[in-house]
């Protein structure tokens, strides 16, 4: 406990006194936050699929990998086999719900009660997220307001697929995460 | 001063001449480099509200930085009620130690570590590996020059002086991939292949950590590849490694710094992963380990506190010249560039004392900077201390003398002039040798043919 007491006296006897007057910064705006959205997240990896309602999830999923026995889902029941818990097998396609979007990133927020296990969004090979149009914000500082102060665990933004640049630069998606983010906008 | 000054083997000028031998190598890493401060322009124009943006954030740390006790006291406060350990070290020494402890109870010998400048400057790796216990880097440039057993030379693009083709070799030696293949897509799929046994199998996670928000007791961690998040979702026990001045206040400062980080960074809108780390998951263990390592003491610096509101971006990597065509590793230091350049001298004055003249002091990294650290300004007040404690070589103080000289005299310096201006019209070579370092791979301007002041004479109307 020494270190702590010594650390906090150092920076209570070194800190300067406050000159700082806080200026509101406004952010940027979007008319359509839809449109917007797509245009952002497709430019970073993501892909964007506007479904006419959640009954069609089912549907495109089908259509886009196949058979559902390979989909992990709390959303999908009763696809939402318990198999990915303490098994440690990676599962092909996760299938979430984001709670809100963000326009000027293409990023997505979801919290832990959407995730069934923490580990899932990033140990899958493909994900897909599901989200509410309504629910697309302008820009970060929304987001952060509707965020509020909201008793999460663990939330996280996840903007496109998993992705590297660290070999000469060069943009290769699928690093150690899924290798495609698919959001579904209902 | 001891004469060793005179021979000293860490010197960015020497290794940056090494580096400079291969020129077309040279061309390309400035190239890349710049590629990447084009992307950040980019991005930056793209907001209209960029400027504004920066002297927020700038704010905001400000803020931060007048008030850390109180923050500080906030964040453990509330990281404890999220059901997190918090320990305090004053030293990367005490820092290692404390994470040893961690790791050792658990009785792992090995550990997964995502990007973490803090654990670098204590020399986290090494001293673990004293200990018997092993660290995989999973960021794949950290992972990359971990397996070539050097030290990253950017802070956001680690192998950024690596070839593909080099990148072919070494993963062939280690993964076994086809020889003499260099297709990048390749190389990360079998980075990947490798490195998610890894991560399927390691109990203990680390990781270091962007912002930490006093109020909420929450970490936030950014990473393009999602190996923080895998490493840690996966283990039992996560220690995320963080140096005092990565507070902010509140949750929605967030919407303020997550804007500017990535954009400064590599030119993206947003860090493909943005995670909010509050309460360990249910059965698993979540440590916090705040570093000071002389952060409270920069803290009472009017000269030097302001670099402690980086957030480690790399802008002023990208856009320095002189870090585009030295290279990072000629700055022999955790963190180079002129970030770097103004961090290290306090953590050792006497082997780091070249590193604030690595600069031409543009200022072009105080103009990219997205928390508005003068940096150029701490560049030049670092010489200034250095000189004055006199830890630089003889040769430069006399050359500094003498200039001080020159310049301090209209008459000296018309006749210094006027003899400079003869010499390199009639005997160029006496200048245009390799003893002038200036001649080195330069041309010389021609002469002018008069002086300013004569000039001004001449042509001043009225």
């Amino acid at each position: 406990m020494r270190s702590r007491e010594n650390i906090l006296d150092r920076v209570k006897a070194h800190q300067p006194s406050s000159t700082v007057e806080e200026r509101s910064v406004p952010h940027l705006i979007f008319d359509n936050r839809v449109e917007a959205f797509k245009s952002v997240l497709t430019q970073i990896g993501g892909t964007v699929i506007e479904l006419k309602s959640i009954d069609t999830l089912s549907e495109f999923l089908c259509d886009s990998f196949g058979e559902l026995a390979r989909i992990i889902s709390p959303q999908l029941d009763p696809l939402s086999s318990g198999k990915h818990k303490g098994g440690r097998c990676i599962p092909p396609v996760a299938v979430l719900r984001g709670r809100l979007g963000v326009a000027e990133s293409g990023s997505v927020w979801l919290t832990e009660d959407n995730m069934m296990e923490r580990s899932l969004p990033f140990v899958c090979e493909h994900l897909v997220l599901v989200l509410e149009s309504d629910s697309i914000v302008s820009n970060l500082a929304e987001a952060y307001a509707k965020i509020g102060d909201s008793d999460y665990e663990f939330g996280t933004f996840i903007a496109g697929p998993s992705k590297t640049a660290d070999i000469e630069q060069s943009l290769v998606l699928g690093a150690h995460g899924p290798k495609s983010l698919t959001v579904c906008l209902v | 001063m001891q004469e060793v000054m005179q021979i000293r083997k860490y010197d960015h000028a020497r290794q940056a001449e090494v580096f400079n031998c291969d020129e077309p190598r040279v061309d390309w890493h400035d190239q890349t480099l710049w590629l990447v401060r084009q992307k950040r322009d980019k991005a930056a124009w793209g907001i209209p509200e960029w400027e504004r943006l920066r002297e927020s954030a700038s704010q905001i740390k400000a803020d931060t930085l007048s008030h850390l006790h109180e923050y500080l006291l906030q964040f453990e406060q509330n990281a404890k009620e999220n059901g997190v350990v918090v320990h305090w070290a004053e030293t990367g020494e005490e820092h290692n130690e404390i994470v040893h402890a961690i790791i050792a109870r658990h009785g792992v010998k090995r550990i997964v570590k995502s990007k973490s400048m803090l654990t670098e400057e204590c020399h986290l790796n090494g001293y673990l590996a004293e200990h018997g216990i092993k660290v995989v880097d999973t960021d794949l440039g950290e992972h990359i020059v971990q397996l070539a057993k050097e030290l990253p030379s950017h802070i956001v693009l680690p192998c950024i002086h690596w070839k593909r083709e080099e990148i072919g070799e070494l993963f062939h030696k280690h993964f076994g991939t086809p020889e003499g293949v260099s297709d990048p897509e390749t190389l990360v799929h079998a980075a990947r292949v490798h490195l998610r046994d890894v991560f399927l199998s390691s109990r203990v996670a680390l990781t270091g950590v962007n912002f930490a928000v006093a109020e909420t007791g929450e970490i936030v961690i950014c990473t393009n590849e999602g190996n923080a998040d895998l490493g840690v979702q996966l283990a039992n026990v996560h220690i995320a490694s963080m140096g005092i001045e990565k507070l902010i206040p509140r949750r929605k400062d967030l919407g303020i710094f997550l804007r500017l980080l990535a954009r400064s960074a590599t030119g993206q809108p947003i860090t493909t992963y943005s995670s909010h780390y509050k309460r360990p998951d249910k059965g698993r263990e979540m440590h916090i380990v705040l570093v000071d390592n002389g952060r409270s003491e920069r803290l009472g610096s009017d000269d030097f506190r302001s670099a402690l509101k980086c957030i480690r971006c790399g802008a002023c990597f990208n856009t320095c010249p002189v870090y585009r065509r030295s290279g990072g590793h000629s700055y022999h230091s955790v963190i180079a560039g002129p970030i770097g350049s103004i961090l290290a001298p306090a953590w050792d004055i006497h082997r780091n004392s070249d590193l604030p003249f690595a600069s031409t002091l543009c200022g072009s990294c105080t103009n990219v900077c997205p928390v508005k650290i003068d940096i150029h300004n701490q560049l030049y007040k670092w010489r200034q201390r250095i000189v004055k404690e006199g830890q630089v070589s003889k040769k430069k103080k006399l050359g500094m003398r003498s200039l001080a000289l020159v310049l301090s005299y209209t008459l000296i310096i018309s006749i210094v002039g006027l003899m400079a201006r003869y010499i390199m019209r009639v005997l160029p070579f006496v200048l245009n040798n390799r003893l002038n370092p200036w001649y080195r791979r330069r041309e010389m301007p021609d002469p002018p043919r008069q002086s300013f002041t004569r000039w001004y004479e001449l042509n001043r109307k009225g």
